[in-house]
């Protein structure tokens, strides 16, 4: 009687043991939009995207039918930051579809992601955007060949840090520019370089300074100065002028528009919208500003927001601007 | 006489009786132990998932290897990857049966998760690459690589190779760098001893329950994840982004070659997982120092084991990151391995020109490193293939 009661008391037990412990054992099950949807999760911690990554590409695997769950997964890795990974599964699928050239277009964004110069086929037609980021990873490479036979020229570095900078990246940028200083520490290029990343990094006190020893540097080597080292010291300076002006007055909204303007005019778009968003934060229903961060956002090709901002204004001064209007939605 | 006959029936009765009904108690006990593991393994069946990862596992002789003949799928950080061994339990581009005897020449690769390739498909490779070039030169490459390999388990899989399975080889070539500091420390007790029937046939039955008993599986899987809990506990300090909420499959490998190690203190210090920076670390070079001596110990031994054999021993080195950002093709590791293969006459190639040679590091990283990560991309196996082909295969 003992033993039976014990059976009919194991068996239950066992079962329920399972369903307490079965959610240990059933995280292959995740459905795959919503594992997706999950990594798209912009709070989502570094830790468990890299988990949820890893579990999206072990479903790809295994679910060989599903042809969308690859690209998609090669798609969210290069976002991770994989390029490399990314651009190995659309090589992969570009074998199986040599003719998409939607597939092509982004095996050569995974490549330039990856620094490669890419090898495309002759159908396909590069964008403008990659063309430039090709011409400037060529000129890196030569320069690494160059730089390969004359390890201690700083020009060389200067000028490589440049076409980094230009890629946007920056610590590579960064990198060089050290380099050729530490090899010249006047070597004026370089300090050009430095000051101009210290001010785009709106480190304009800094900026100032490396500007500073470009001239006692200009001086020490007797060396007519570039133009464009002065229009950037006046460009410099005014910058820093509206920067004490706001210092002082933080509430005026006409001082962020005016250093918006003085970056807007030397073509530092980001740097202007920035100074806008400053500015809105000081008076957020200033009609406009949302009309000068509408102008710089269409110059900065940001068309949507250009024409978010183009309608704030309107609203909120309840009057069109006519030639701003046709400048942003003439271009649409 | 009427008691006679009584007993006689007694007895004539008590011999028709089945063996279940002479022994209820034992028989009930069998009866319930049957129902609980039918249940148990019908359980099992339906919740536990195939466990297309397990290919791993500890080994007597040499630590920890790999299972033969297996098909699986790694992960390394997001990274899913298509993982086959060969009949010899070494990574390989498919499930391959390998002969122990053959009349081709045969290298066998040594090294550690660089040399398996983490991350990374076989056939991307260095070691694909190789094994795809020298096949056209009717030459095997073999890689008997495994992730937290250091020098003495090198020598130790070797010697077994060589001397329990007689595997036939005619070059070894071990590819080293900075984690071998740390893990010639860790493994200095590890004792190695036969695997015994008893111990294969343990072995192979907890594999059996652990994939189909839903208890042992779950139990198992419990007592993992307290271990996992108390190692990242221990390297907390060290890695505090990583490691408390989920379980992490790079950190999963990297507590495996800290199975025989107990000296806590030193796991418990932050500095003592920051291997890359022990050469930068003066409270940590006398550490680094043993972690080289021992290995340049356990090479000698297997040097030793080549040259009884007539095997040709080839020593690489390779960088980090870390060192690619210092720019210094000889440094103090790459000279002190340098010397020593200099002075025991092993031929020796320098891995680090392949990625300090002009080029900017941080681009160099980018390209040729997998993001936050000290193991080499597709581009960084491609280049050390190149590099290594002109070596291998004159």
């Amino acid at each position: 009687m003992k033993l039976h009661f014990m059976i009919m008391a194991a068996i239950p037990g066992l079962i329920l043991f399972a369903f307490l412990f079965s959610g240990c054992s059933s995280g292959g099950k995740r459905n795959t939009e919503a594992l997706i949807n999950q990594i798209n999760d912009s709070t989502l911690s570094a830790e468990q995207r890299t988990l949820l990554l890893a579990e999206l590409g072990t479903k790809a695997l295994q679910e060989t039918k599903d042809t969308t769950l690859w690209p998609d997964y090669a798609q969210l890795l290069l976002s991770a930051g994989y390029a490399s990974s990314g651009l190995n599964i659309y090589r992969d699928e570009m074998l199986k579809h040599p003719d998409d050239k939607e597939l092509q277009a982004k095996v050569v964004n995974a490549e330039l992601a990856c620094m490669i110069i890419p090898g495309y086929s002759k159908s396909y037609t590069p964008a403008t955007s990659q063309v430039y980021y090709m011409r400037e990873l060529e000129t890196i490479r030569f320069l690494d060949e160059k730089i390969a036979d004359s390890p201690y020229d700083p020009s060389l570095y200067a000028i490589r840090g440049n076409c980094f900078i230009v890629i946007d990246e920056e610590s590579a940028g960064t990198w060089e520019l050290k380099k050729s200083l530490a090899l010249d520490s006047c070597f004026t290029d370089a300090l050009f370089s430095v000051a101009v990343m210290e001010m785009r990094k709106m480190k304009n006190q800094e900026s100032i300074t490396s500007m500073r020893q470009l001239e006692n540097c200009i001086h020490e080597k007797n060396i007519v100065p570039k133009r464009t080292w002065l229009d950037f010291k006046a460009f410099l300076h005014s910058i820093a002028k509206t920067d004490s002006l706001i210092g002082l007055n933080p509430g005026i909204p006409d001082y962020y528009m005016q250093k918006a303007r003085i970056y807007a005019q030397g073509k530092e778009y980001e740097l202007a919208i920035s100074a806008l968003n400053e500015g809105l934060k000081a008076s957020p229903e200033n009609g406009k500003i949302y009309a000068f961060r509408a102008y710089v956002n269409y110059y900065a090709g940001n068309q949507p927001e250009a024409l978010h901002d183009l309608a704030q204004a309107e609203q909120l001064t309840g009057k069109t601007d006519t030639e701003l209007s046709n400048l942003i939605k003439g271009n649409r | 006489m009427k008691e006679n006959t009584k007993i006689v029936v007694d007895s004539s009765a008590s011999l028709k009786k089945w063996w279940f009904e002479r022994t209820p108690f034992l028989t009930l006990l069998i009866f319930l132990f049957f129902i609980i593991t039918l249940t148990d393994f019908l359980l099992g069946l339906f919740l536990i998932p195939p466990d297309i990862t397990l290919f791993r596992s500890l080994h007597p002789y040499y630590h920890h290897g790999l299972l033969p003949v297996k098909k699986a799928i790694a992960t390394w950080g997001p990274i899913a990857y298509p993982f086959y061994t060969n009949s010899l339990g070494m990574r390989d581009t498919g499930i391959v049966h390998v002969p122990l005897t053959t009349r081709n020449k045969r290298i066998l690769l040594l090294g550690d998760s660089h040399t398996e390739a983490v991350g990374i498909y076989a056939e991307d490779s260095f070691y694909g690459i190789l094994k795809k070039a020298g096949k056209q030169q009717g030459i095997e490459v073999l890689n008997g690589a495994v992730v937290s390999y250091s020098p003495k388990i090198h020598y130790l899989k070797a010697k077994y190779y060589l001397e329990k399975l007689k595997l036939d080889m005619d070059e070894i070539w071990v590819f080293l760098d900075l984690s071998d500091l740390q893990n010639e420390i860790a493994y200095e007790t590890f004792v190695p001893h036969d695997k015994n029937v008893f111990i294969k046939a343990k072995d192979k039955l907890f594999r059996f329950l652990k994939a189909n008993s839903f208890t042992v599986n779950r139990i198992e899987f419990i007592c993992d994840s307290r271990n996992y809990a108390r190692f990242t506990a221990a390297m907390s300090e060290f890695d505090q982004q990583r490691g408390r909420e989920y379980r992490n499959n790079t950190i999963e490998l990297y507590r495996v070659f800290f199975h025989d190690f107990n000296d806590k203190e030193l796991l418990q210090n932050p500095e003592f997982h920051g291997v890359g920076q022990w050469y930068y670390d003066s409270s940590f070079i006398q550490l680094a120092d043993k972690g080289l001596n021992l290995g340049m110990e356990n090479i000698r031994l297997l040097d030793s084991l080549c040259r009884q054999r007539k095997i040709n021993l080839t020593l690489c080195v390779h960088p980090w990151q870390i060192q690619v950002m210092k720019q210094d093709t000889g440094d103090y590791y790459v000279r002190r391995w340098a010397d020593f293969c200099k002075s025991q006459n092993i031929d020796f190639i320098n891995l680090f020109p392949v990625f300090i040679n002009g080029e900017n590091p941080e681009a160099a990283i980018k390209k040729y490193y997998i993001p936050h990560d000290n193991h080499w991309s597709e581009q960084g196996h491609s280049k050390v293939a190149q590099y290594l082909l002109k070596y291998m295969f004159p």
